[in-house]
Formats: structure tokens, sequence, C-alpha cells
């Protein structure tokens, strides 16, 4: 699992009490119970963790664990790369 | 530019001496909240921690409620007299004239300096660097502060989100000349805006832009709108970074924190504001599970609330921190003063709180 990934995991498991085995790449952050507030400060987390701007629709409650995380790897490589 | 003060101790500096809230005798639970929103008692509760909150009736304007509240504060503070009166306030009576100084006359205050704040949920602690700017600059010896929302008049009937949150109330605040260090003085401000978020929450219509232009303005546009996402996120982080840029200015850790009092939007900001300063949970103020958002009043409403249970008390370190439209943060910091027994917010039912 790369650090995006376990930092996403760790954010819904550790500040939204989702289950481990539910994380799934299928799964919306709807159907792991996240509602609006909980979507902007998912959102906030990850800006605060990753460094990064995590826009409204990329943490939608459509969204899929496995759509966030290829936006938050190619945020963050995005982002690596232009530091260098 | 931010705008940052810290006191240098001995110098002179607004000083609490009085304090007071006034809740609407209305109480409305979760149950009783419109069908047509059909929300339940869990789904308000888990959404923003709030359990109860007051509305007006149609008779009591935020003038009236500024006029209980101001009443408590006088009584508790032990003067009939002050030099000044702010009135922090999203909601006033009527665009124009302010209803400071028709509060002044009411509380036969005739002839003191009274004019209204505008910085929506931020406007107790904006007022809180007028009132310490008067009183330092050798203005005022003592300045009445009050904080006053009648919000149920604001929301569209049909807007659930903003319904269930905001309510009304008002808190007052005497302040009088002391010096910087002793019990009760303010000890220091951090307060910022960003209107470029002017936006996120705002009441578009009713202003001379509407007047100028009538046919670009809908009836609704009357009303409040919030984006609550965005303002989610910039309320928790404009908070956040306004207490720690207060804390190092006053030389406070959050570890030195014995009250943390919010402005009370929401039970999901005020902990992740509290999470992100690393103040526990119990030295958090709540009172938004009992009375909602009420705007300019939720800080004082919660700090009179707390000091009539006793659980803020004199020498407690107590900082507070507020966001609000415009958008506009602030924050600042004192000494809890040895107040006489603040009246009960909650026990409407008494002579207190019918002392008009």
């Amino acid at each position: 699992m790369s650090p995006v990934q376990s930092i996403l995991r760790s954010a819904l498991t550790a500040k939204f009490e989702v289950p481990g085995s539910a994380i799934v790449p299928e799964a919306s952050l709807e159907s792991l119970g996240l509602d609006s507030l909980s979507l902007a400060e998912l959102a906030l987390i990850l800006q605060e963790e990753l460094g990064v701007k995590v826009e409204e629709h990329e943490t939608a409650g459509s969204t899929t664990v496995g759509e966030l995380s290829r936006v938050l790897l190619a945020k963050c490589a995005t982002a690596t790369a232009g530091a260098q | 530019m931010r705008l940052r003060v810290s006191n240098e101790l001995g110098s002179a500096a607004a000083v609490l001496q009085g304090l007071g809230g006034w809740v609407p005798p209305r109480v409305v639970t979760n149950e009783e909240l419109p069908a047509s929103w059909g929300v339940d008692d869990a789904w308000v509760r888990r959404r923003t921690g709030i359990g109860t909150r007051h509305w007006a009736d149609a008779d009591t304007s935020t003038g009236d409620a500024a006029e209980r509240a101001a009443r408590l504060a006088l009584a508790s503070a032990r003067t009939p007299r002050v030099d000044a009166v702010i009135v922090a306030t999203s909601t006033p009576d009527r665009p124009m004239p302010a209803t400071a100084p028709q509060l002044a006359s009411r509380l036969g205050l005739e002839g003191v300096a009274a004019w209204d704040v505008s910085a929506a949920c931020s406007g107790f602690v904006y007022g809180l660097a007028a009132a310490a700017g008067v009183i330092c600059a050798g203005i005022a010896e003592r300045v009445l502060l009050v904080a006053a929302d009648v919000y149920s008049t604001l929301i569209a009937p049909e807007d659930r989100s903003a319904g269930v949150v905001f309510a009304d109330g008002a808190g007052a605040v005497v302040l009088r000349r002391g010096l910087s260090g002793e019990p009760g003085g303010v000890l220091g401000f951090d307060l910022g805006s960003d209107g470029t978020g002017h936006h996120l929450i705002e009441v578009a219509g009713g202003g001379a832009l509407e007047r100028a232009r009538p046919r670009a303005y809908r009836p609704a546009d009357r009303y409040f709108r919030m984006d609550g996402r965005e303002v989610f996120q910039h309320a928790v982080t404009r908070m956040t970074e306004s207490s720690r840029l207060l804390l190092k200015n006053v030389g406070w850790t959050a570890a030195h924190v014995d009250r943390l009092v919010a402005h009370q939007a929401n039970a999901r900001i005020l902990s992740a504001v509290g999470e992100r300063l690393d103040i526990p949970a119990d030295r958090c103020v709540n009172h938004v599970e009992r009375v909602g958002n009420t705007g300019a009043a939720s800080i004082p409403l919660a700090l009179a609330d707390a000091a009539a249970r006793e659980d803020l008390r004199a020498g407690q370190r107590v900082l507070i921190t507020a966001f609000g439209a415009g958008l506009t943060w602030g924050s600042a910091a004192l000494l809890w003063p040895e107040l006489d027994r603040i009246a009960p917010v909650h026990d409407t039912g008494t002579s207190a709180g019918r002392s008009l």
C-alpha cells in the first residue's frame, strides 16, 4: 500500500469509524457512511496530510475509494515533480 | 494585512466586568421542526450536534433580544452607566439606522456613542476589538457590547440545511478600562478577512445592489444562503490558524488553555477545531447542543451559559475564536475574572429573563 493509500485508509478508519474491511476500491464514500460534512472534513484532512488541493467533485458521495486513491496519487506525483 | 495586537502587561486594556445571555422562551426540539423538512432527531444530532434551539416570536426583534441581554450584563457589572454601546448583528431591525442608538435610549443611556458592527458570526470578536480600541484610546471608560441575532427571520422557509442549525439569541458584556494582565483583561487579538469568499455565506439581495438593479434579483435572494462544504473547511482552517497565531502572540500553548470557546456553528466544526488545536473536548465549551447557531450571539451566550454553570471560573485562561460571513474571523484571549453570579441563560421564565 502506498503512503497516499495508507493516509486515506487511516482517515476513513480513525476519523470516520469506517471498518477496514469495507474500504475496497469499488466502495463509494457515500456507501461507507460519509455525509456531506464528512466529505468536506475528509477533503480537509487529505489536504492537510498530503499538502495538495482536493476539489469538491473529487470527494463526492459517489466517488469510489479507488477513484479517490488514483486522483490523490496523481496530485502527489505532480506536486513532487513540481517541487524538484 | 492581518491585525494582531498583544497588550504589554501593565498597559491599558479592556477588562470584562459583566456578562449576560438571553434566548427567546420558545424551545424548538428536533421533533418540532417543520414536517416538510423531513428530518428526525437522530439525523439532526448526527449532522449538527444540535438537540434544541430557541426561536423568537414575531413580536421579538433583534433590538428586543439585545435589550434583554444588555440589562442582564449591566446588572452583572453592577453599573447602569457606560460611555458607548456597540451592537454586533447580521439581523438588524432595519437597514438604517443602526440598532445600537435605539438600544442605548431604551436602556436610558441617552447621549452615549452607539454604533453597530457588521461582521456576521465573527461580530462578537470584532465588537470586542472595537470596544477594546475605544477603551485603550481613552475614548471610553466603559463599553456595553451586545451581540444579537434573530436568524429565524433570515432563513428561507424551505431551507432545511440552514433551518435546522440557525436560531435566535443575544449575549452581552460590559468592559471597563483596566490593566492588561489583571483578571478579565483581554490579552490580545487576531483578526482577519478574505473578501474573495464573500459569496460562500451571503444574503445577496435587500441592499443597494438590488435597489439599483431590481430585476437581477429574486425574492429568494432576501434570504441567507451558504455553501456548507466550503464553509466547513474555511471555518475549521481559519479558526485553527487564528487561534494558533494568537496563542503564540500571548505566549500561551494549547496546554495553557483552560476553556476554548469557539463560534458555536455546528458540533462537528467545534470538534474539528479542538482536535487540530490539541485541546481536549472537556476543555471545549459546547453550547450549540442547546441553542444551535445563534450567529454573533453564539460566543457571549456560550460564555454566559458556562459561567452560570460555573464551568467558567476565575483564573481560567480562555481562548475565544470565531468565523463568519465576509469571510471574517478573529480570536481573543483573556484570564477569566471573578464575576457576580451570572443569570442562567436557559431560565427564561424567571424574573431575570422578564425584567423589561
